[in-house]
């Protein structure tokens, strides 16, 4: 146990089942190809706009991109404490790290509108060029999910809330925690190919 | 008290294996998260300080890969857990940083074929 926790490797013991149901992962899965199809738009692009795209990430606000992968994970990890939570039954510490969750994306939209705002300032929007248009399409596409995957876990607190989850049967709740690391998934792409490759 | 109403039949030894098991489980999400905080860090010090060449690319695409992978295993917690699902999510990080890595050290071969 010691050394599968301090070398991340997973425990030798029989397969469990997978975390949440079936229609979950076909909509994570439905997600993620459709980010995979914009991150291939994009390479295409860029092969045929070189110039173009190793001077569109100089110009962005590369501060605002490794703030945001920032509060992703952390709240991420919150998502996975509230899950661990659950598992131990404790209600209370569940929500409270959902709270936390909810506090991560409200942080995330605060950082993306700085980061617009930032952009605007210095004469950059959408029409500036093509890397800009990519960027805002893929940039504001990713917003929207952080905007619904916020409403699912505002759903998941009210149903665990109100005890619609308890200890033994919290699928729901696994659903929505996927849901969440999906758009934190996501994200891990969109940092390197944006701001730091150049 | 509690794993009694749950019905578990609990002595001793198995309470502390389950309180050590949770105790690891949760300094493994700590450790987990230090590290992919750790790994973005390193890929904006890059970005920011390195001159663009192939070393970089490759470095910050398996760092990308390598925090996906620790994503899915640990923080959505499909380690160990049935192979269709776990394997899917993480073909998702063993396709796409390799596709972007090739793409952006051969962009005249991406060019050619993607020109009509």
């Amino acid at each position: 146990m010691l050394a599968s926790t301090l070398f991340l490797r997973p425990p030798s013991t029989p397969l469990r089942a997978s975390p949440a149901n079936i229609a979950v992962w076909i909509l994570v899965w439905a997600e993620l190809t459709e980010f995979a199809l914009f991150f291939i738009v994009f390479l295409v692009v860029r092969a045929h706009n070189p110039e173009l795209f190793s001077q569109g990430p100089t110009q962005l606000n590369t501060q605002a991109g490794v703030l945001n992968t920032i509060i992703l994970l952390t709240s991420s990890f919150c998502v996975a404490r509230a899950m661990e939570a659950m598992q131990r039954g404790r209600k209370k510490s569940c929500l409270y790290w959902l709270w936390g969750t909810l506090a991560m994306g409200s942080a995330y939209l605060a950082v993306k509108g700085w980061e617009y705002h930032w952009n605007d300032a210095a004469g950059f929007d959408s029409r500036t060029n093509l890397f800009f248009t990519l960027y805002y399409y893929l940039t504001f596409n990713h917003l929207l999910h952080v905007l619904v995957g916020m409403c699912t876990i505002g759903w998941g607190m009210v149903r665990t809330y109100y005890g619609y989850y308890s200890q033994e049967d919290h699928e729901g709740l696994e659903g929505v925690a996927c849901y969440w690391h999906m758009i934190d998934l996501v994200w891990i792409l969109i940092f390197p190919l944006l701001y730091v490759l150049r | 008290m509690a794993y009694d109403r749950l019905g578990l039949d609990l002595n001793l030894p198995t309470i502390i294996r389950i309180t050590v098991t949770l105790m690891f489980n949760r300094k493994r999400l700590m450790l987990v998260w230090l590290i992919l905080l750790i790994i973005t860090l390193g890929n904006a010090l890059l970005a920011e300080s390195a001159e663009p060449s192939s070393w970089v690319v490759l470095i910050v695409c398996a760092g990308a890969a390598l925090k996906g992978k620790l994503v899915i295993d640990w923080l959505m917690g499909l380690a160990g857990t049935e192979r269709a699902v776990h394997w899917s999510m993480l073909s998702y990080f063993y396709l796409l940083p390799p596709i972007i890595a090739i793409a952006w050290l051969f962009p005249d071969l991406v060019e050619r074929l993607t020109t009509l």
